[in-house]
């Protein structure tokens, strides 16, 4: 069975800087669902649960943070890693981050070795 | 604009811009380039926490579909290429604005960035944002790219 990956960015750039990372990485996915808010990202999930998400904070209608909160009060998603893909650099916000429960933290720009790395992992492929 | 202030401003572009477009920039004095185009592209954005402040980006317009192509990894001809333009330098100006912030404060505080503003220039508006003072001026490959950055910390 492939791997399923959810991208939630408000960037259509970043969807496709995410895919073609992980095509040159030699990474393949039985699936990539888009989604451009948490609220798109939790309506996909509710519908077909991921192995991963990749995601950024700062989005129009629902942020990440509130999508991740979402998440890990739902007993069916809680499970589900969930890595921040941002530009955030404070060290604050990313312990906030930690304590909400995310898997990992990767700042943009990212390289494809480093996504490669994720998938390893958190998905063990 | 002091030299330190304006070291940390080129390293932070030119590395950005090498990771996220696979482009490569250089620093040039303001009188080593001449525009050919009339339209520019421009993105603002403002930035709030333990200082505030704004980061601008300006190219010629036929230049943010170069920086798009780049960074989708297609050719500039591509119709996806030409649709990204605008968000291609959005997101640019998002990286370079929190890696900048980083460069300049450390991962200590925290700041709040704003959405980045696209706007055109015309030729007149350019040269203004030109000749500014704060304005840096770079050649990245073969096209202008104009950084000001400006903050209420700024020396």
């Amino acid at each position: 069975m492939g791997i399923k990956l959810l991208i939630v960015d408000d960037s259509h750039v970043v969807h496709a800087m995410v895919e073609k990372s992980f095509a040159m990485a030699g990474v393949e996915f039985e699936r990539i669902h888009h989604a451009y808010n948490g609220q798109e990202g939790l309506a996909i999930l509710a519908e077909e649960p991921v192995d991963l998400v990749l995601s950024d904070i700062h989005m129009p209608v629902m942020d990440g943070v509130e999508m991740i909160e979402t998440m890990k009060r739902d007993p069916a998603l809680t499970s589900i890693p969930v890595v921040i893909i941002s530009t955030e650099g404070s060290k604050k916000r990313i312990d906030h981050l930690i304590q909400i429960g995310i898997a990992d933290f990767i700042r943009k720009p990212f390289t494809p070795e480093k996504l490669k790395d994720l998938i390893s992992l958190w998905i063990g492929a | 604009m002091d030299l330190q202030r304006q070291e940390l401003l080129e390293a932070t572009l030119i590395t950005v811009l090498e990771q996220f477009a696979f482009l490569f920039a250089d620093l040039v004095e303001k009188d080593e380039i001449e525009v050919e185009e009339s339209e520019f592209a421009m993105v603002s954005l403002s930035f709030t926490g333990d200082f505030s402040g704004q980061l601008v980006l300006a190219t010629p317009s036929s230049s943010c579909v170069e920086i798009a192509a780049n960074v989708l990894g297609t050719d500039p001809s591509n119709p996806k290429a030409q649709e990204d333009a605008q968000d291609a330098m959005q997101e640019l100006a998002n990286v370079c604005c929190g890696h900048i912030l980083t460069a300049i404060a450390g991962d200590e505080p925290v700041f709040d960035l704003g959405v980045p503003s696209f706007g055109i220039l015309s030729l007149e508006e350019w040269n203004s944002l030109y000749q500014d003072p704060e304005t840096l001026v770079f050649i990245v490959e073969d096209f202008p790219l104009l950084l000001r950055w400006t903050d209420t910390r700024a020396s």
